[in-house]
């Protein structure tokens, strides 16, 4: 029983891992051909993934509801709108498409509803920038004027701001615009800082990839025997 | 606790009221600032327009609706370019919700532009495993893909008739809110199939794309709101995104000037208790 | 307008205002809008992937009797024995056969996408470029090896190192002030488009409606 629970994993992550480098560097039809097969099988496997996600969140809420826990009532909703969104989508309506109740659902309930809830991130960033947003070092000076040139540099307002300043004031003109500036800061230091940043981290999953198909990294087993 | 403390310690509801105020302001007068072209956005734009007419163009729709303010604005003018250029297209997406945001962008162009579903423009839908559904199409697209959207075989799909792989399109257009599957569009799809790649995201992952842009792996960066409003203004016309980038400007105003208001306090504040003992 | 857009309309006004009452402070109007989201979004996900890989990709070739869509199938539904405790070894190996095939193909496919691409765009323009861009060049090349020697934390930090690591540092702030700006810009206009929504597709046109109804 050891073996089918410790050791048959190892041997497929290994299998298949050596496999598909293999195949990405041979054209040989064998090979492609098994390429080509484990493209399909991920994506049936990665969407069983997907339902034991919801899965995992009906249990959650099925929990609160059997314990009566407090707001249980709030989960009994979230079971309504659920039933009733895949009672829609499997058995009124064949297909999902433009016109019909589940489109509608998700353009009047479901959107909204996720964008409006992102939305009210803006106001906590507003007031997180106005509480801690301070330049108490250097490095925080840097970042904050990073900050204020891209966000003045990239409205309209910027651009406006630069050219009344330029125009009145002729000198001006040899210092770039906002616009100008903001653009420089992306595609130049700000550039470099996120491909070392990138770098790392093609470093970081090449290695963890070589980890995991000698073997030595495990963890994804999880806990037990 | 002197005045610059107090401002300080301001109750935050304050600031959300500041903020909605900013931004509403502008939308009730509804008008438009000027906007100025960035090449990133211009190198999108050209890319699309140099295609010849019935040039085959891969979309995938790689947002979740928290990011239709802002990339609907962008698809749109986007969608509006190529269907307006007599090209074809053919809609994916890597992640669930992106069907109903693919659905709706092509049932409005189909209006817009009196289009055929099927000869004119398909969308293939949504299959899990990001990397793998690239590498799927990659290697055999009616074999990831046996069914489009619409439950059609496709292989009995007009436009679909030459197309088995990422490499028979002239252009993709990656509308993204993520990098989904680690860019798995251009490390695993552009690299191996040879597609050109043009990146229309979220503002919050444009600042991530620029290395992309410079190894030449991506044509251009089409950014948040303001890239959409920058689209727009290529294409011509007036849209949400460029009445928006007013409201854009008046909450930056705000936000800078919080910032700025913080910073004076902060520095004012503590710089009144060092005074107290020698007064 | 058709009577299920001015319901749809309405709905989503209120669901809008509902979500926004969080700001004022917690309350029951919240908590409802965000268990309606909830449980929507899951139906859609339920929905979704049952058409879009059990029907058109299992049953679809079970139809046309492709026998071997069984094993995947097997393997995904071996992923829920993950809430057995007796049993939950099993959904190891559906697990095995993903992170397998991940690291298969993100390994090389990341050598020469990220990796090498990426060094090459670094270090090629300081060789050709003419004078301007040499300079933005020469930056670029620095900022990215800067920022790579800050990020090596196995290296002690001395002399030219510390310096180095001082430097790469000076470029992520940079790089995280402008990712800050662009965030800000992101929400903000996810805001604008719900305050679009509220004022232009809501109350204008019912103050018009309104309006129309009084003034004849």
């Amino acid at each position: 029983m050891g073996f089918f629970k410790r050791q048959l994993p190892m041997i497929i992550v290994s299998v298949v891992g050596f496999l598909m480098i293999v195949s990405y560097f041979s054209p040989a039809p064998f090979l492609q051909g098994m390429f080509t097969g484990a493209n399909e099988w991920v994506q049936i496997i990665a969407n069983f993934a997907l339902v034991i996600g919801v899965f995992s969140l009906m249990r959650a809420h099925y929990i609160k509801i059997k314990r009566k826990e407090a707001g249980y009532g709030y989960s009994i909703v979230m079971y309504i709108c659920l039933i009733f969104m895949t009672f829609v989508g499997l058995a009124l309506e064949r297909n999902i498409k433009s016109g019909g109740v589940f489109m509608w659902m998700f353009k009047w309930v479901n959107t909204p509803l996720t964008m409006t809830t992102f939305s009210l991130l803006a106001f906590y960033i507003a007031s997180a920038a106005y509480r801690a947003f301070r330049a108490r070092t250097f490095d925080a000076t840097v970042m904050l004027v990073g900050a204020l040139i891209l966000m003045i540099g990239r409205v309209p307002l910027g651009a406006m701001l630069s050219d009344f300043v330029h125009q009145q004031i002729t000198v001006t003109q040899i210092i770039p615009g906002l616009p100008e500036m903001a653009g420089w800061l992306l595609s130049v230091p700000a550039m470099a800082a996120r491909r070392a940043i990138f770098l790392g981290l093609a470093v970081g999953i090449v290695a963890t990839s070589l980890r995991i198909l000698f073997g030595i990294e495990r963890t994804y087993m999880g806990g037990g025997d | 606790m002197n005045i610059w403390e107090r401002i300080l310690q301001i109750d935050r509801r304050y600031i959300f009221l500041l903020i909605g105020i900013s931004g509403a302001i502008p939308i009730i007068m509804s008008f438009s600032l000027p906007t100025f072209v960035t090449p990133e956005v211009r190198g999108v734009y050209n890319a699309i327009d140099a295609l010849p007419e019935g040039a085959m163009v891969l979309v995938s729709f790689d947002y979740e609706p928290s990011a239709m303010p802002e990339m609907d604005p962008m698809a749109k003018a986007i969608l509006r370019h190529i269907f307006g250029r007599g090209l074809k297209v053919v809609g994916v997406t890597l992640i669930p919700y992106g069907t109903g945001i693919g659905e709706e962008l092509f049932v409005a162009m189909e209006r817009e532009f009196n289009l055929k579903q099927g000869v004119d423009y398909d969308f293939l839908g949504y299959k899990p495993g990001y990397q793998a559904v690239v590498l799927g199409l990659g290697q055999d697209l009616k074999g990831s893909f046996p069914k489009n959207f619409y439950e059609q075989d496709t292989r009995t799909v007009p436009i679909l008739k030459d197309i088995n792989s990422l490499r028979d399109f002239d252009y993709m257009m990656w509308l993204h809110d993520d990098a989904y599957g680690g860019y798995g569009w251009i490390i695993y799809g552009r690299q191996n199939y040879g597609i050109d790649i043009g990146s229309g995201c979220t503002a919050i992952l444009a600042t991530g794309m620029y290395p992309f842009l410079q190894a030449e792996q991506v044509t251009g960066i089409v950014g948040g709101l303001k890239g959409a409003a920058e689209y727009e203004k290529l294409m011509g016309y007036t849209g949400s995104a460029r009445l928006g980038m007013v409201a854009q400007s008046s909450i930056h105003v705000m936000i800078i000037g919080l910032i700025l208001l913080g910073n004076i306090a902060f520095i004012l504040s503590k710089r009144k208790p060092k005074k107290e003992p020698s007064g | 307008m058709i009577w299920h857009e001015l319901l749809g309309i309405w709905l989503a006004a209120g669901f809008t205002l509902a979500i926004y009452s969080f700001l004022y402070k917690d309350n029951p109007a919240y908590k409802l809008a965000e268990h309606i989201y909830v449980g929507v979004s899951t139906g859609y996900l339920i929905c979704i992937a049952y058409w879009e890989v059990i029907d058109k990709k299992v049953i679809a070739a079970l139809g046309q009797h492709e026998w071997i869509v069984i094993i995947p199938t097997l393997m995904g539904l071996a992923m829920f024995t993950r809430f057995s405790k007796k049993a939950s070894w099993v959904s190891r190996i559906p697990l095995a056969f993903i992170i397998g095939y991940t690291a298969g193909v993100a390994a090389p496919n990341n050598i020469q996408g990220l990796l090498i691409e990426h060094s090459y765009a670094t270090i090629n323009p300081v060789l050709t470029a003419g004078f301007a861009p040499q300079l933005n060049a020469i930056i670029m090349l620095l900022g990215v090896t800067c920022g790579m020697i800050y990020f090596f934390f196995s290296v002690e930090r001395k002399g030219p190192i510390k310096v180095a690591a001082r430097l790469g540092i000076f470029f992520l702030m940079i790089y995280f002030g402008v990712a800050y700006g662009y965030m800000v810009m992101g929400r903000e206009s996810i805001l604008i488009g719900r305050l679009n929504f509220l004022i232009l597709d809501w109350i204008k046109p019912t103050l018009a409606a309104i309006g129309r109804l009084f003034g004849g």
